[in-house]
């Protein structure tokens, strides 16, 4: 029994001894506060919202000198000059060589212009909430862009490389659509258009307003 | 009977040698939690830092929802809300112009009611455009000043009061234009290829 004892008592002396010569750092203080902030930016973080931009520019005034004019245009092909026209019925689609017939909107005409206006509503919690009646043919609009851009003439692409489209609108038409206009101009949402991948027409110039 | 309760007595040294021994109950590893919780600690101060662009929303300015993956860019911003024009630089902002059922008013305009551009906005404008190309000299090209502008709008506001803010920012050597939207928009499509 005595020997057990001993025996004991030295091993945990042992066991002590190498625990100091370990000399292990205290990491619950560190840690209590590591988690803290962990949690504390996963909280906020949830909360912010992400925001994005949309770059855009203006014509040029200037016709662009043949250097100038980029990577977009290297042979013989023609220049395509795309231009969308949000109007108060439907989006107007140009080009250098034809005018497509217009994109009407999805439902009746309100005093002779496509409903787009923000409504609110009272949801089943009681809370009143506003939301977009939009009856802009965004899907159409898209259907037409890839159709141009997938246009082939002698089994050759004419406008697979073009990137640039100028974008007009009428006077009152809300932001919202512009911006949503834009997004279907994109077509997938990519930083940057390759020319190759989804994409439609990134490169957005915004021109005044058809009045 | 003695040889039942030696069996007993076997049987439980055995079960009390199979459960572990309560000095590793007492230790446990946490390295590997810390590794990670130091990862994210690094991811989420990363984060933060992306997100350059600082932006309060109210029921006047709520700004539209968009699929673009562009990321912001820290430069002059104007904000358009329902009740005013604000041009924001650094620390400052200063309010340029009411505006009144998406329109400003016919007197701040330089050519009257029909008229593009905006006259206190150009003079502000003109200032800053100035003072980045004083900067873009002093630090010898270094901070280049590129005409980039960022426009904050509220999703309500009519074409008209956007293309007259962007003419004018255009007419103070502002040609760049970037517009602020919520990422989180759905990328409207249509064909084959882009249902993937």
């Amino acid at each position: 029994m005595q020997k057990i004892r001993s025996r004991v008592r030295r091993e945990i002396a042992e066991a002590e001894d190498a625990e100091h010569e370990g000399g292990e750092l205290n990491l619950v203080p560190y840690l209590d506060i590591v988690v803290n902030t962990v949690i504390f930016m996963l909280a906020t973080s949830a909360l912010s919202l992400t925001l994005g931009n949309i770059n855009i520019t203006t014509p040029r005034y200037t016709p662009p000198s043949a250097g100038a004019a980029g990577d977009d245009n290297q042979d013989d092909k023609p220049e395509l000059n795309l231009t969308v026209g949000i109007t108060y019925t439907g989006f107007q689609i140009g080009g250098s060589t034809a005018i497509l017939p217009k994109i009407p909107c999805r439902a009746a005409l309100r005093r002779g212009r496509c409903p787009a206006f923000l409504a609110s509503r009272v949801n089943n919690r009681g809370e009143k909430e506003v939301y977009w009646v939009d009856k802009y043919n965004y899907k159409e609009l898209s259907r037409k862009l890839r159709e141009i851009k997938l246009f082939k003439k002698d089994g050759k692409y004419q406008f697979r490389h073009e990137r640039k489209v100028i974008l007009t609108a009428d006077r009152n038409i809300p932001y919202h659509v512009v911006v949503k206009t834009m997004d279907t101009l994109r077509g997938k949402a990519t930083k940057a258009c390759t020319g190759d991948d989804n994409c439609l027409f990134d490169q957005v110039i915004l021109s005044a307003g058809v009045q | 009977m003695e040889n039942l309760r030696l069996q007993a007595k076997r049987k439980a040294r055995q079960l009390k040698r199979a459960m572990p021994e309560e000095d590793s109950i007492s230790h446990l590893n946490i390295t590997p939690m810390m590794d990670m919780m130091t990862i994210l600690l690094i991811f989420f101060l990363k984060n933060f830092s992306v997100s350059e662009a600082n932006l309060t929303l109210s029921n006047d300015l709520i700004i539209p929802r968009s699929s673009t993956e562009t990321n912001t860019h820290k430069a002059v911003q104007i904000t358009v809300t329902k009740k005013a024009i604000v041009v924001e630089s650094g620390d400052s902002a200063e309010p340029i112009a009411a505006v009144k059922n998406g329109e400003v008013d016919a007197s701040v305009k330089r050519d009257g009611q029909s008229g593009y551009v905006i006259t206190p906005l150009m003079s502000l404008l003109q200032k800053h455009a100035t003072r980045l190309k004083l900067i873009e000299k002093r630090t010898r090209g270094r901070m280049k000043f590129e005409g980039e502008i960022v426009v904050v709008a509220d999703h309500t506001t009519p074409y008209r009061l956007i293309s007259e803010v962007l003419y004018t920012a255009g007419q103070a050597e502002f040609g760049k234009y970037r517009l602020m939207v919520l990422k989180g928009g759905k990328a409207i499509t249509s064909g084959p290829a882009a249902k993937k």
